[in-house]
């Protein structure tokens, strides 16, 4: 007899929802800045850690995006990445989720994660983290250019957003990548486009290594997420790759067919949430 | 190569007649090895620079960006991509720095150059940003180009 065990495969009742980076309340985002200071605080080798999950996008090796970037798989890995980086922080007893940041609308980087301090005076972990030594060896020790070596000797975070001959991408571009109704033509377009905005930040963003180690890559990339859930919605009859769907996203043990459905996430996305607890 | 400049490339008939409903540039076998980098690409117009506009007009038709995998980090060989046979049973994913194929839609671009021309020339110009201003630097390298016109 069927026993009704949840699965990840069934839609949970009710999903969260992400919200806008803009739109978030002040008790919010201090609630997201607690969560985000608590995996920060444990150790780089705990695998609840923010650098144990930073690491695994580029350094310490091995980068595991690299089954993703330039790749079909580039939207399912980061999707299944960014569930298990929620996941991580909601562990830390905080109500929270990924926030994205529309950089179609929000032309800068968002005060939330430029703010240096926050309003109580601490250090506003959303600006810069120290990353994880290992990485920063194994970047000194490497075979990279002089930025690679740059950005090693940096072991916290830093930004130079909008240096000139970078280019954010704009609405009018993302609304015609969301006309695409092949889902590759989609991918490669949107994947190009992310990497402007990776670049347009600057810094630790620009180069796989260190990307995911500034709290900014969290919000652009659930914005990308986003637009691919928009893309979604938009062309629910677009295939999937057959070849790709069986693909596992390592090292999350989620395959590219599961994570094609947010809501079997328990997720979606919305402009904001307001929440009243009696 | 910092700068790539096409020998020109006849023009199909039908294309020089409009009659496509869009047109692609494929860049095979792409290098992201190395830091990240945008690649602005331009049909016919073969006086661009760095500064130059993102305009249809200018002859600008889009662009392909490599996020870079920033050099290696591995000992000896690490990166070294196999160019032998697989084996047919290694299941293991393609090695990471397997070359990319990047493809640009061009049918704006294209649609300017209408009937002035019976041949294409291509001109990619890898960019990376810099406090002075965009700066040309060596980071792109591909096997091959192709153009192709859908009906």
């Amino acid at each position: 007899m069927a026993t009704g065990a949840p699965s990840i495969q069934r839609q949970a009742q009710p999903v969260r929802h992400r919200p806008s980076i803009t739109e978030m309340t002040a008790p919010q985002l201090q609630e997201l800045r607690e969560a985000l200071a608590k995996v920060l605080a444990l150790k780089p080798h705990d695998d609840r850690s923010y650098q144990f999950w930073a690491g695994i996008h580029g350094l310490p090796l091995p980068m595991y995006c690299d089954i993703a970037h330039g790749r079909p798989a580039f939207l399912p890995w980061h999707r299944a990445y960014l569930y298990r980086v929620e996941q991580a922080l909601r562990d830390t007893g905080h109500d929270v989720m990924l926030p994205w940041w529309d950089w179609t609308k929000v032309r800068r980087v968002p005060d939330a994660y430029a703010e240096e301090t926050r309003p109580d005076g601490h250090p506003n972990p959303m600006h810069s983290v120290r990353i994880n030594d290992l990485a920063i060896q194994q970047g000194l020790e490497g075979r990279g250019d002089e930025r690679s070596e740059r950005l090693a000797q940096r072991p916290d975070t830093f930004r130079e957003p909008g240096l000139p001959g970078t280019h954010l991408p704009t609405a009018s571009e993302i609304s015609r990548v969301l006309q695409y109704r092949d889902f590759q033509r989609f991918t490669s377009n949107l994947d190009d486009y992310h990497g402007n905005v990776h670049i347009w930040v600057g810094g630790h963003m620009t180069d796989i290594p260190y990307a995911a180690y500034d709290p900014i890559f969290w919000a652009h990339h659930t914005m990308i997420d986003r637009v691919w859930r928009m893309w979604q919605l938009r062309h629910p009859e677009a295939s999937f790759p057959s070849q790709l769907r069986n693909m596992v996203m390592e090292p999350f043990h989620l395959t590219a067919g599961m994570v094609l459905d947010p809501t079997a996430l328990g997720y979606d996305y919305s402009l904001n949430v307001t929440q009243v607890r009696p | 190569m910092e700068r790539f400049d096409s020998d020109p490339m006849p023009l199909p008939p039908a294309v020089r007649e409009g009659e496509y409903s869009s047109a692609d540039l494929i860049f095979y076998d792409v290098d992201h090895s190395s830091r990240s980098f945008e690649a602005l690409i331009f049909l016919n117009a073969s006086d661009v620079g760095a500064a130059s506009e993102r305009e249809v007009e200018a002859g600008f038709a889009g662009s392909f960006v490599i996020f870079g995998h920033g050099g290696c980090f591995g000992d000896e060989g690490h990166c070294h991509v196999p160019t032998h046979h697989k084996d047919p049973f290694d299941s293991r994913p393609l090695h990471p720095l397997t070359a990319q194929a990047k493809t640009v839609e061009v049918t704006g671009a294209l649609k300017r150059i209408g009937a002035d021309s019976d041949s294409l020339t291509v001109t990619a110009l890898a960019i990376v940003p810099g406090a002075d201003g965009p700066q040309l630097r060596d980071l792109l390298s591909f096997s091959s180009m192709r153009f192709v016109a859908y009906d």
